[in-house]
């Protein structure tokens, strides 16, 4: 039901965002998916990976500190309008999205929305009713 | 031409001023002995009674002062008269986390505004001046001090007090003003502002400045003389011995004179805390012979200085110590307020998100200081939620003002950003570049 992102906290200065993508590409971790929240003052860096907890203790051997956050990664058909079909469920049921980013798959007309709600439990029997596939870590690694 | 306010005492001969300290002194301890409990417990512990001090040589037998003994015995306890007998209150902020409470007796006050008026003597105000007063009024030594210098001159006092610039330069300009005391950032942001509200300086009547409280390089006096066409004199003072009019400077611009009859000052070797000869840097200490409420023994500033007692081309023989060079603690003077990074330290353990590890950015944009804080957030601070993060930011920013008196910008940074040193860490980064 749900999966594993990796938040880090990043300064806002020319070289904080390639420290860590360094360290992942050394350790040949393959990025799915790559978002910046961006502030006048900070960046907050989410990544969905194939192996969440491997990229983790990368990180944190070189000590850049991180948190492990469970979101969910919605299946959709890659056309117009299935984005809409989401985020009309959830604002039929009145859940609030924090935040939300898009990727698509490599092959397959696939594309998958990263999806953080205010209610999740709630979001979750939202999705399960509605029929709306939501992927497992290990679907995601298997992208 | 009214050159000197007490000249009996501002140009009396060494031997007569070494006697008149002497006697002071001697009263002094016995004073502070006989009325102030914890100067009696340490002159004891010290094993020196108050028939010891004979003279101001035997100052050194005598135990020192310092902010420790202000925060054990706040907010009264160095007081040496019943409350009857005080009149005002000033207080000023410490690293203890304790104000420095001080009281005045009336005579106290006027021992103030002699003193200050011995300050704006020397810089030529007069009666029929009018003295814009800049300087915050409130706890802070400063509004008041320059208030009651003032008044004793006989000049004409305007109260402004701090902010609203374009008020402030409407009544420079509409009351004609032609007397300042502010501190000398505010008196370059005036002379800024005055350009841009195309003021021609012309227009304004001032003619001298007493500016202090923070400090500032001869190439900030150059700039204020020359865009305001000026005469500047520097001004030295700290509220635990009187507020300002402690020492000022005369027109030869050659060192403060102290008012030594009053407020005795002495330099310390900082690590033995021995006497250093003339000339030599060292920290400044002061004991207040003559105030009624607050006398203080060896009071340490942690300001270093140096000293002379040659005679000063102005006729004054008051010794003059030089403009204070830096501390030998780790005080910041920042828009005029003392910043202890201890303060800054205590608001950042308080909260669960951020780490003890942090940096302080102080610079001077145009002629403000800035404060920056850099803060390392913890590794457990809940970094995947912005809003989360601009809150931290923002109750840091409030906690920080309202510890400090002054605003500063946040700057958050990731776990283990900051360099880790082994033993005291620098934490300060000084731009103003104030030598």
């Amino acid at each position: 039901m749900f999966i594993s992102q990796i938040s880090v906290f990043a300064e806002n200065r020319p070289g904080a965002l390639a420290e860590i993508t360094g360290l992942l590409a050394d350790a040949k971790i393959d990025l799915r998916a790559f978002y910046i929240a961006d502030t006048a003052d900070f960046g907050i860096l989410r990544m969905i990976v194939g192996e969440p907890d491997r990229a983790a203790a990368v990180l944190r051997e070189h000590n850049i500190a991180n948190s492990i956050n469970r979101v969910f990664c919605i299946r959709m058909k890659d056309v117009p309008g299935a984005m809409h079909g989401v985020m009309r469920l959830l604002a039929d049921e009145k859940i609030g999205v924090e935040y939300a980013y898009a990727f698509a798959a490599r092959s397959g007309g696939d594309a998958f929305l990263v999806l953080r709600v205010d209610d999740r439990d709630r979001a979750a029997s939202v999705f399960e009713k509605a029929g709306l596939p939501t992927l497992s870590q290990d679907e995601v690694r298997a992208l | 031409m009214n050159q000197y306010w007490e000249p009996k005492y501002e140009t009396m001969s060494r031997d007569e001023m070494t006697a008149l300290q002497s006697e002071r002194l001697v009263k002094c301890v016995q004073y502070v002995y006989d009325r102030v409990p914890h100067y009696r417990r340490k002159m004891d512990a010290a094993g020196v009674a108050p028939g010891d001090i004979r003279s101001i040589e035997d100052i050194v037998k005598l135990p020192f002062t310092d902010k420790f003994d202000l925060a054990e015995t706040y907010p009264y306890g160095m007081f040496a008269v019943p409350m009857e007998e005080v009149v005002e209150l000033h207080a000023s902020s410490g690293t203890t986390g304790k104000q420095k409470v001080v009281g005045y007796t009336r005579a106290d006050l006027e021992l103030w505004g002699d003193s200050m008026a011995r300050t704006f003597t020397a810089g030529h105000l007069q009666k029929g001046d009018i003295m814009h007063v800049s300087y915050g009024y409130g706890l802070f030594t400063g509004g008041l001090g320059g208030h009651y210098g003032a008044q004793r001159v006989g000049a004409v006092t305007v109260p402004v007090g701090t902010g609203n610039t374009k008020r402030q330069i409407q009544i420079l300009r509409d009351f004609g003003c032609t007397a300042i005391c502010c501190t000398p950032s505010y008196m370059i942001y005036i002379a800024e502002s005055l350009e841009q509200m195309g003021v021609d300086p012309s227009e304004i009547k001032l003619k001298s400045g007493f500016l202090g409280a923070e400090p500032w390089t001869p190439a900030m006096r150059a700039e204020i003389e020359r865009r305001l066409n000026i005469r500047t004199y520097d001004i030295y003072g700290l509220t635990e011995v009187i507020g300002p009019g402690v020492a000022f400077e005369c027109d030869e611009r050659t060192g403060l004179h102290v008012n030594e009859d009053h407020f005795y000052p002495e330099i310390l070797d900082p690590d033995t805390l021995l006497p250093v000869p003339d000339g030599v840097l060292g920290e400044l200490a002061f004991t207040c012979f003559t105030k009624e409420c607050f006398p203080l023994i060896r009071y340490r500033t942690r300001d270093l200085c140096t000293i002379s007692h040659e005679p000063c081309a102005c006729g004054r023989t008051l010794a003059r110590i030089s403009k204070p060079v830096g501390r030998s603690d780790d005080m910041l003077i920042i828009r005029g307020v003392n910043v202890f990074p201890s303060q800054i330290e205590a608001v950042l353990l308080d909260l669960p998100e951020t780490s003890p590890y942090y940096a302080l950015i102080v610079d001077r944009v145009g002629a403000l200081d800035t404060l920056e804080i850099q803060v390392e957030l913890a590794e457990t601070a809940p970094v995947d939620e912005v809003r989360a993060m601009e809150n931290l930011s923002k109750k840091l920013r409030s906690n920080i003002e309202s510890t400090l008196g002054i605003a500063a910008q946040i700057k958050l940074l990731p776990p283990h950003s900051l360099p880790r040193v082994e033993g005291k860490a620098k934490r300060v980064e000084d731009r103003r570049n104030l030598k």
